[in-house]
């Protein structure tokens, strides 16, 4: 066994630890199924009911991923455009702080009166909820930069653009990333409140209409793909926090600028 | 392992051309100040930071500046080289001002911290500059290459400033400022979070680099031993507001060498500008 399959295996062990206790507590306690199904009986209406679920996760996916890049690009170009304008971020600066504190998800009926009830919608919910940590930490890492630094760079007459892309943005890539994870967690919340609220498709549709029959074997197998998704949207972006900052970064992490 | 892999011609850097052993090099007036002056609007109102400085600096000169702490050394510092303008006075620099000989890229500063980008190696940050300038050339690379070796660096050049020590850091902030041939070097306070051998080693390794073709070198410290053992002149400064109190020629025999530390004429000049500046 190599290394890295068996630092997988020490990660999956208690998570299988956990699903056989799971699946031992509910058969010998005798519980209901439709109160709290066993583990194996997830799975197996997971595999039966795959053409109900694939569409729904397609059309969630669709939501979290559209949303979250919206969220990502005009959170990064606000941030870029706030931290060069001085005019700009005493503009933005109180707004940004009375939008924080508005609980995004308290939003969704109003977006859906507005929007109605297609993927729009559920787009816009993904991407208010993601924007946030995106604009804030990406202009706390740009301004991150040491003055010495930028007075360096003056000393030798470097234009606005090259301080941006030497100093600045690398600089702000340990900032950067973390939000990116951190608003792609929040892209998922943000897809199943939407779809929570009204909706005829996607997961969080699916795990309504699961609930009201009663059919919590099914909620519990939507709920996993959901997760699922979760998990592969963070994976992908450390990997890829990694492989960047293998090449810019310091070898330090940064604090997150909490919500 | 890392070292080997650079031949090295050994007189050809740039700016060794116009090295002539034992020739005099006629001095001519490159850095004027005249009456120059800097107030800050702080918290509490107007800060004069420095006030009233004249001095003149000529072509090949190693000129220190001490003073204690807070007294605008550091500040001078950066009016000359541009970085702040002064608000009163005036500064020339070969007829031009700060600014525009900034923009010429006249100066080569190195400042206390070495102020490294961490996620390049040594040899990347000594090529910062030439990248600024579009000149990044393979012949730069190569020039900045020899330049790592003459400060001592030679196999260290692919290694980042996390893995390199302080001294070693401040060899590659020397490297980068001359690594674009500038006319003038700034130096501020570049060696004051050394400890005393690795300050003694960087004095050695300045003074050979400056012997080589006698680039004019303004260098602020408040350690008095330093300047006098560096400089042709030190200009002592009072406290805030900053202005030259007093200007010593140093007459010590060039090249110097530690031997110069216990001449008798070293010695009485640095307690000589010690009680100078402490009274």
């Amino acid at each position: 066994m190599t290394a890295s399959a068996l630092g997988v295996a020490r990660n999956a062990l208690p998570l299988l630890a956990l699903l056989a206790l799971w699946e031992v507590v509910v058969r010998l306690s005798g519980v209901a199924p439709y109160i709290l199904p066993a583990p194996l009986q997830v799975a197996e209406r997971m595999v039966d009911s795959l053409d109900i679920l694939l569409p729904h996760a397609l059309y969630s996916l669709t939501s979290i991923l559209t949303g979250f890049v919206a969220a990502v690009v005009s959170g990064f170009v606000l941030a870029v455009m706030i931290s060069y304008s001085r005019i700009l971020q005493r503009l933005f600066e109180p707004l940004i702080v009375v939008l924080q504190v508005v609980p995004k998800v308290a939003l969704a009926p109003l977006f859906l009166i507005w929007f109605g009830h297609g993927l729009a919608p559920k787009i816009i919910i993904v991407g208010t909820i993601a924007f946030f940590p995106i604009l804030v930490n990406t202009i706390v890492g740009l301004k991150s930069a040491e003055s010495d630094v930028i007075e360096l760079m003056e000393s030798v007459a470097a234009n606005k653009a090259q301080i941006f892309w030497k100093i600045r943005l690398p600089t702000a890539l340990p900032f950067f990333f973390p939000a990116l994870k951190m608003a792609a967690l929040l892209s998922v919340i943000g897809a199943m409140v939407g779809e929570f609220v009204a909706s005829d498709r996607g997961l969080g549709h699916l795990m309504i209409l699961a609930n009201v029959n009663l059919e919590t074997d099914l909620l519990f197998a939507a709920l996993v793909i959901v997760t699922g998704i979760g998990l592969a949207l963070y994976g992908a972006l450390g990997w890829l926090e990694r492989s960047v900052l293998l090449r810019f970064g310091d070898g330090s992490s940064r604090q997150l600028v909490p919500l | 392992m890392l070292g080997a892999r650079h031949s090295v011609g050994a007189s050809s850097l740039a700016f060794d051309e116009d090295r002539v052993p034992g020739v005099v090099r006629p001095q001519r007036l490159l850095i004027d100040i005249k009456d120059a002056g800097i107030t800050f609007d702080g918290k509490g109102g107007r800060v004069v930071a420095v006030e009233k400085l004249d001095a003149q600096i000529r072509t090949h000169e190693f000129v220190s500046i001490v003073g204690p702490s807070g007294c605008g050394k550091s500040t001078i510092l950066r009016l000359i080289g541009g970085l702040a303008r002064p608000t009163a006075g005036r500064i020339e620099i070969d007829g031009e001002t700060p600014n525009e000989a900034r923009l010429a890229r006249r100066f080569g500063f190195v400042f206390q911290q070495s102020v490294m980008l961490p996620w390049r190696t040594a040899i990347d940050n000594v090529m910062l500059p030439s990248e600024v300038m579009a000149e990044a050339t393979l012949k730069r690379r190569d020039e900045a290459m020899r330049l790592l070796e003459r400060v001592g660096l030679k196999g260290y050049e692919t290694l980042y400033p996390r893995q390199l020590s302080g001294g070693m850091r401040q060899r590659v902030a020397i490297a980068r400022a001359l690594s674009f041939r500038p006319q003038i070097m700034l130096m501020d306070e570049p060696f004051g979070a050394l400890d005393a051998l690795t300050r003694q080693k960087l004095h050695a390794l300045l003074l050979e680099l400056w012997e080589a073709d006698r680039k004019t070198v303004l260098f602020v410290t408040h350690d008095v031993a330093e300047a006098v053992f560096l400089s042709d002149r030190v200009l002592i400064m009072s406290p805030r507001p900053g202005r030259i109190e007093e200007e010593v020629s140093v007459d010590l025999p060039r090249p110097r060498t530690d031997a110069t530390r216990s001449l008798p004429g070293y010695l009485a000049l640095v307690d000589r500008i010690l009680a100078r500046l402490i009274h």
